[in-house]
């Protein structure tokens, strides 16, 4: 096997695993939201006319494309992490290196992918038609969701082609799946290499900064932005449904409670994936005269003040919800942070913990007026609960149950 | 052989850490010395293409680093003293892409995690490990295949006698093969009979003494001072 098949075998087992891991949450959310529709077959055929039916809204489409997307975001670090070290030492370009993260981060997003093929082979075994062009959509808006995904040199470019890729792909014509593609080899052409991630930057002046917010800056910083647009798009979604919709205030106002707490928890997951991975939990901190209480209120805060925008938001549609969402928020924030101690005991990790929990959440906000009142109240509790997670942290990075100590000059217990 | 011509690198945009580095390193044991800070690793990873200086040349038997990337990396074995490996690949997916990337037969890779002590963990996943059990695992994998150009990093911190051993075992048989050994330390005693030169950094320069004096008094002397970044030999 050649040098270049051999790393890209090595990525695309990485990117197997990855999936492996993101499909029993995600199967299992699917399930439960399907089997819990009223019609469950006829939820699944419009889903499946909506991504490769012809002539049907772009809608799913569109939701198909960001849930490859977010699938993708949450992959990268995984599969880059290391990439710039140690490996670049092996008789392979820095080329192949990154093309074969580029196939890693698309074998990341099968399961979406199988259940879309299967979604079509459903079709066609109902003798409905299928669009062979949207078919053909689907694999260039994996990779145009990879290219945005990869952090390389010049990331900026690259994501902008990449989006555009997914624009045309999604759009609907032969012509304009060329035109994905040729944006697709742009991005490949210009992307230059791997990036690098920054170390030993120089810092002035932090003595007097809050530095555990600081330190978490650096650690998410922009990277927060992507999980901003899932959460303004169910903003968006709630907007429609208000200005669509002859709802009574009542409900109205229930709307924007759920949308606007959804669209928080969804924000929060995304900065509580990042966090999890760029700056995990750090036990050695526990040695610093801070209190636990103190460490876990500065991820909350951390978590909460980006999502203020959306709680705006949320008040230019009803200023009485956006209460109520304002209220729910640190509790969600709390919970978030307790997530992030708790993320490596657990499959789903942070970003699924804080979603659940937030569905939870907005949905019952969404249902009871008070609810808010009884979030906030509820914040206490939760601070007692996150700060007893950070005090339970395992210190050790790696899985205590699957580490074997024979071998390992290090551990204590191999005597 | 090594060479580095100009060789330029800082973090960021911070003071550099190689300021036109000018090196050649051939066949046979050298050692980098120097406290804490001084640029030994950052040296060594510019050297093993892990770091691309931002001007200058880095050659490796001949091919230039970053120009003829594949042929520079072919005969190269890099033990960082940080192995950060990529933490979703198991132990044997590692080894066998070092494997195929070497030429080296499959099995190859069970062989190397036997040596090193790690036989059963070979389908754990890189987050799984410890600290320990991941240096192991990068030097495994420098074991694999005949590699010309070894570079490492501390290849003895962490390692229990035993271990120990086998690694000073392999690198005297890879210097029996002629082979170009860096070793970064600040356990001069294992190396200093079987260097044949060493090398400091100081002010973003290499300093050389090859050879190293045949007197085993005056070598250690020597080795001691460039370890501890003085001038002069310490008494």
């Amino acid at each position: 096997m050649s040098g270049v098949g051999a790393i890209f075998r090595f990525h695309l087992g990485v990117g197997v695993r990855l999936a492996s891991h993101a499909a029993a949450p995600l199967v299992g959310v699917a399930v439960a939201w399907v089997g819990l529709q009223e019609f469950p077959g006829a939820v699944l055929a419009a889903i499946a006319q909506g991504l490769v039916a012809p002539g049907v809204d772009p809608a799913t489409r569109w939701i198909f494309a960001a849930f490859l997307l977010a699938l993708a975001t949450w992959a990268a670090p995984r599969v880059t992490t290391g990439l710039a070290g140690w490996i670049r030492h092996l008789p392979a370009s820095g080329t192949s290196h990154r093309r074969a993260a580029l196939l890693a981060l698309v074998a990341s997003q099968l399961p979406a992918l199988v259940a879309c093929a299967l979604l079509a082979a459903g079709l066609v075994a109902f003798g409905q038609a299928v669009s062979i062009a949207r078919l053909a959509a689907i694999p260039l808006v994996a990779l145009g969701a990879a290219t945005v995904a990869l952090p390389v040199r010049r990331r900026a470019l690259t994501s902008a082609l990449g989006a555009a890729s997914i624009f045309l792909a999604l759009s609907p014509g032969w012509l304009t799946l060329g035109a994905a593609a040729a944006l697709l080899l742009a991005a490949d052409r210009l992307s230059g290499p791997l990036a690098a991630p920054s170390r030993m930057r120089r810092r002035r002046g932090s003595a007097r900064r809050p530095i555990l917010a600081v330190i978490s800056w650096r650690a998410v910083g922009l990277r927060a932005v992507p999980a901003l647009a899932p959460a303004l798009l169910v903003l968006g979604f709630a907007a429609l449904f208000l200005a669509n919709n002859p709802v009574t205030p009542a409900v109205a106002s229930g709307a924007v409670r759920f949308g606007g707490l959804l669209a928080v928890a969804i924000l929060m997951s995304g900065i509580a994936a990042e966090l999890s991975v760029r700056r995990p939990v750090w036990p050695w901190a526990r040695s610093l005269p801070w209190s636990s209480s103190r460490r876990v209120a500065a991820d909350a805060l951390f978590l909460a003040l980006p999502a203020l925008p959306l709680v705006a938001v949320a008040a230019a549609l009803d200023p009485r919800a956006a209460i109520a969402v304002l209220l729910a928020t640190p509790l969600l924030a709390l919970r978030a942070a307790s997530a992030l101690r708790r993320a490596q005991r657990l499959r789903i990790g942070a970003l699924g913990v804080v979603l659940i929990e937030g569905f939870v959440v907005a949905g019952l906000a969404g249902l009871v007026p008070w609810g808010g009142l009884l979030f906030a109240a509820a914040a206490p509790l939760a601070l007692r609960a996150a700060a007893r997670a950070e005090r339970e942290l395992p210190v050790s990075r790696w899985i205590a149950i699957h580490h074997a100590a024979a071998g390992d000059s290090l551990s204590w217990s191999a005597k | 052989m090594i060479r580095l011509r100009g060789a330029r690198f800082a973090y960021g945009a911070g003071d550099p850490i190689l300021d036109g580095v000018d090196l050649d390193l051939g066949e046979g044991l050298t050692l980098l010395l120097g406290p804490n800070g001084c640029g030994k690793s950052t040296l060594l990873r510019v050297a093993a293409g892990v770091e691309m200086p931002g001007a200058g040349r880095v050659e490796l038997g001949g091919h230039d680093l970053w120009g003829d990337e594949v042929a520079a990396r072919r005969d190269l074995a890099y033990v960082p003293e940080q192995p950060d490996l990529t933490p979703y690949a198991t132990l044997l997916e590692i080894l066998t892409l070092v494997c195929r990337l070497r030429g080296a037969p499959l099995d190859r890779a069970a062989a190397a995690l036997e040596t090193v002590g790690l036989p059963r963990l070979g389908s754990r996943s890189v987050r799984e490990l410890s600290m320990g059990q991941r240096r192991r695992a990068v030097l495994a994998a420098a074991m694999i295949g005949v590699p010309k150009i070894v570079l490492l990093d501390e290849p003895l911190e962490t390692l229990d006698r035993a271990m120990r051993d086998e690694v000073l075992a392999w690198v005297r048989s890879l210097l029996a093969a002629s082979a170009t050994v860096v070793v970064v330390t600040h356990d001069i005693e294992p190396f200093a009979a079987s260097a044949v030169r060493a090398v400091t950094v100081r002010a973003g320069r290499a300093v050389v003494h090859d050879p190293l004096p045949a007197d085993p008094a005056a070598r250690m002397a020597l080795l001691e001072a460039m370890a501890r970044g003085t001038s002069a030999p310490a008494r």
